[in-house]
């Protein structure tokens, strides 16, 4: 299970940076970056995972509720999901503005107003 | 007593003072009139930076630990987050102060319609960087991270309307969100093995250990996603892109502030985490990154010479002194980093006063290409003399205050056992601040040869004509208003754009006089670098501090200082050569031999965000070898 978590992150990690270096399409380049992120996020989520524990809400619970999983970890993996949200409507708002003035959403055409 | 605990209440309210603020300009722009958002935005700034400067000398004592909320440790264990103050992050932080004081007079005229969301976001980015300087947690140094990132994201991209800074905001964002995923998953595996987000915790969980293989990587992707925003080779490319386009006050905060603060986690993560690593890793350590510094400082000096556009050149430079600051960190001593913190201070004031300086030439000639300003400075007396002067400083012009921060980095060197550092750190030094030498003589006066650009094969990796001669947002809104007119030429230029960076000058100049200024840095650096002391006095377990107080680093000694002075007017004087070869008729073939040799190095910068990403990739790799190296 635990190998598997660190396996996905791994995967999901390079295939988003694949995807970034190989992208032909700024938008697709922005989700590849989500991608890479969502590693991070699985990472972190595995770092706090037991298993058996319940949910990090320490209110109402049974008599004996047993281990719970790192409050820590989720806050951390929520906080970079808010970061990640900024991100992405940051780099979102500006590939609009590229498509507004230069017609295309192909990043090496930017490259185009250099030389 | 009440003065301690006064002053400890200052600690939280520096960076609740400009969040606040940012928050009041972001509800009431509309409200309010021009004026009053940058008056507001000014005393912001200006309360800031006293605040911190006050948080400077409060900490020069020792350590100043503030709990959120007083959830102070019990027992030796973390519980809560703190601010761990001491000079040297409080000093950064002063810096930032003073840059952002800088760029905010300076907008009031240069941009026309400054809208609310500007301030707003430098306001943002200030107290991120406050926040980063002061915290001792290292969650909280992520958030800070992210924070000062992506308000620069969005201030590079302030004049969407243009190509240039869209791409420059593009490469910038997709390469440093991949910097603060690396950090972030750093910060996740150092929890894994220690339990615990605190400097201070975490330092204590890894001391006497050996590294294993997860505490390896857990430091390469630190390191590695800190270095992107440093710009270090090869994890730079966005630099060049992201200054070059950015608004030209803008550049001052990303030159001075942002990239430092890349270099400052890396080594405070270094000195509080992982210098207590068992296994005698600091020298191998000290390799490594040393390598990184002097591959940035030459590779940034050479992209330097190679460039007329003159925000591009000023990017190269400021990656040669993020090199330099590498060098001087990297040594991984007190003396060492004690220079390179009074180098960040020195330069970072040149260099903003120079990058305001180009942001005259571009109000007032609508231009930052040094060809096509060739002969074109007169009228701008002021600001050509500002430019000279502050690439003088580049050179460590004595008494300015790089100048002894570079007396105390050659010392530093010389006691590891590598006087050779000094040649190279020289080389650097002339080569960049001859670019600027360069630039200043063609544009004000009219050295070199006329417009001739096959001549100058350099310019192959400078943006074309278009997007140089293309001004800011504020320059063109500026221009189509006073279209009936000559762009500018007969403006006078205005009061709030010509001082600020005299202003900076003069703050460099005074540093460098006040006397005992070394002794100040190298003791907050020995402060800065001492791992025990500083857990001691974050877990509050006083047992190392006593001992500390006396172990504060043998200042440089005066001959030294002597012998600093003559050869800092050796580097002025051959960054002067430079200059004059790089504009002299006869010298043509030498150039284009030069330029010939580097055109590998410049076509690398292809400006293409697949390119740095693969780059990037790349480097965290390396650095992973290297690090297993150095750590395991």
């Amino acid at each position: 299970m635990s190998v598997l978590a660190y396996g996905v992150v791994a995967w999901l990690f390079l295939i988003g940076i694949y995807g970034v270096v190989t992208s032909r399409n700024l938008i697709h380049l922005v989700v590849c970056l989500s991608v890479a992120q969502s590693a991070t996020d699985v990472l972190l989520l595995e770092i706090g995972y037991r298993s058996g524990g319940h949910a990090p809400v320490f209110v109402s619970l049974p008599a004996h509720p047993g281990p719970a999983v790192d409050a820590v970890m989720q806050a951390l993996a929520l906080t970079d999901v808010v970061v990640g949200a900024a991100v992405t409507a940051l780099l979102l708002a500006l590939v609009v503005q590229v498509h507004k003035r230069a017609g295309t959403l192909d990043p090496d055409a930017l490259r185009a107003t250099r030389d | 007593m009440d003065l301690a605990v006064s002053t400890s209440a200052v600690i939280p309210v520096s960076v609740a003072v400009p969040l606040a603020g940012a928050a009041l300009l972001a509800g009431f722009s509309r409200l309010l009139p021009r004026w009053a958002r940058d008056l507001i935005a000014i005393a912001i700034a200006v309360a800031t930076t006293t605040l911190t400067l006050i948080l400077t000398a409060a900490s020069a004592g020792g350590p100043m630990i503030y709990w959120f909320s007083g959830w102070r440790p019990s027992a030796g264990m973390v519980i809560g987050i703190d601010y761990a103050v001491g000079p040297l992050g409080a000093g950064m932080a002063s810096l930032a102060g003073l840059l952002v004081c800088a760029a905010l007079v300076y907008c009031w005229r240069y941009f026309d319609s400054a809208r609310g969301r500007h301030h707003t976001l430098v306001l943002i980015f200030l107290a991120g960087s406050v926040d980063f300087c002061l915290t001792g947690d290292l969650f909280n140094l992520f958030v800070a991270f992210e924070l000062v990132a992506v308000t620069a994201f969005a201030l590079t991209g302030y004049n969407a309307g243009y190509p240039g800074p869209l791409q420059g905001a593009i490469n910038f964002a997709v390469t440093n969100s991949l910097g603060g995923m690396s950090v972030l998953m750093g910060i996740g595996l150092l929890y894994a093995r220690t339990g615990s987000l605190n400097l201070a915790q975490i330092g204590q969980a890894l001391a006497g250990r050996h590294a294993d293989g997860l505490v390896v990587v857990a430091f390469a992707l630190l390191a590695g996603g800190f270095l992107v925003k440093a710009a270090v080779v090869p994890f730079h490319f966005w630099l060049p892109d992201a200054y070059g386009s950015a608004p030209t006050p803008v550049c001052v905060l990303f030159a001075g502030v942002m990239s430092e603060l890349g270099l400052f986690a890396v080594i405070r993560v270094w000195d509080t985490v992982f210098s207590g690593l068992a296994g005698g890793v600091g020298p191998r350590m000290r390799t490594v990154l040393l390598g990184f510094g002097i591959v940035t400082a030459v590779v940034g000096a050479v992209m330097a010479l190679a460039q007329h556009h003159l925000k591009r050149m000023l990017a190269f430079v400021t990656m040669s002194h993020l090199g330099i600051y590498l060098i001087g960190a990297g040594l991984l001593t007190p003396l060492g980093l004690a220079g390179a913190s009074l180098l960040v201070i020195g330069d970072g004031l040149a260099k903003s006063a120079l990058f305001l300086g180009v942001g005259v030439l571009q109000h007032q000639r609508a231009s930052v290409s040094e060809l096509k300003l060739r002969g074109r400075g007169r009228g701008l007396a002021v600001t050509g003399v500002t430019i000279a002067l502050g690439a003088l400083v580049l050179a460590d012009l004595p008494p300015f205050v790089s100048s002894d921060g570079h007396a105390l980095l050659v010392d530093a060197a010389d006691q590891v056992g590598l006087p050779w550092m000094e040649i190279v750190i020289a080389a650097s030094v002339i080569a960049s601040s001859g670019a600027v030498l360069r630039a200043a003589a063609r544009i004000w006066l009219g050295w070199g040869e006329a417009e001739s650009s096959d001549a100058d094969p350099g310019a192959a990796d400078d943006p074309g004509e278009e997007s140089e001669g293309r001004p800011d947002t504020a320059g063109a809104e500026e221009q189509t208003q006073h279209s009936g007119e000559q762009p500018g030429q007969q403006r006078r230029v205005p009061l709030t754009m010509l001082l600020p960076p005299l202003v900076l000058l003069a703050v460099g100049l005074g540093l460098g006089l006040t006397s005992g200024i070394e002794e100040h840095a190298a003791a907050a650096a020995a402060a800065f670098s001492d791992r025990t002391a500083y857990a001691a006095a974050v877990l509050g377990t006083r047992s190392g501090s006593v001992d500390t107080g006396g172990r504060i680093v043998v200042p440089a000694s005066p001959a030294a200082s002597a012998g600093g002075v003559l050869t800092d007017l050796g580097q002025v004087l051959a960054a002067l050569c430079v200059a004059v070869i790089a504009l002299d008729r006869r010298a043509r073939r030498l150039r284009r031999a030069l330029a010939a040799g580097t055109g590998w190095l410049r076509g690398l910068h292809s400006g293409l965000v697949g390119d740095q990403v693969t780059w990037l990739t790349a480097g965290l790799a390396l650095l992973a070898a290297l690090s297993e190296w150095a750590l395991h």
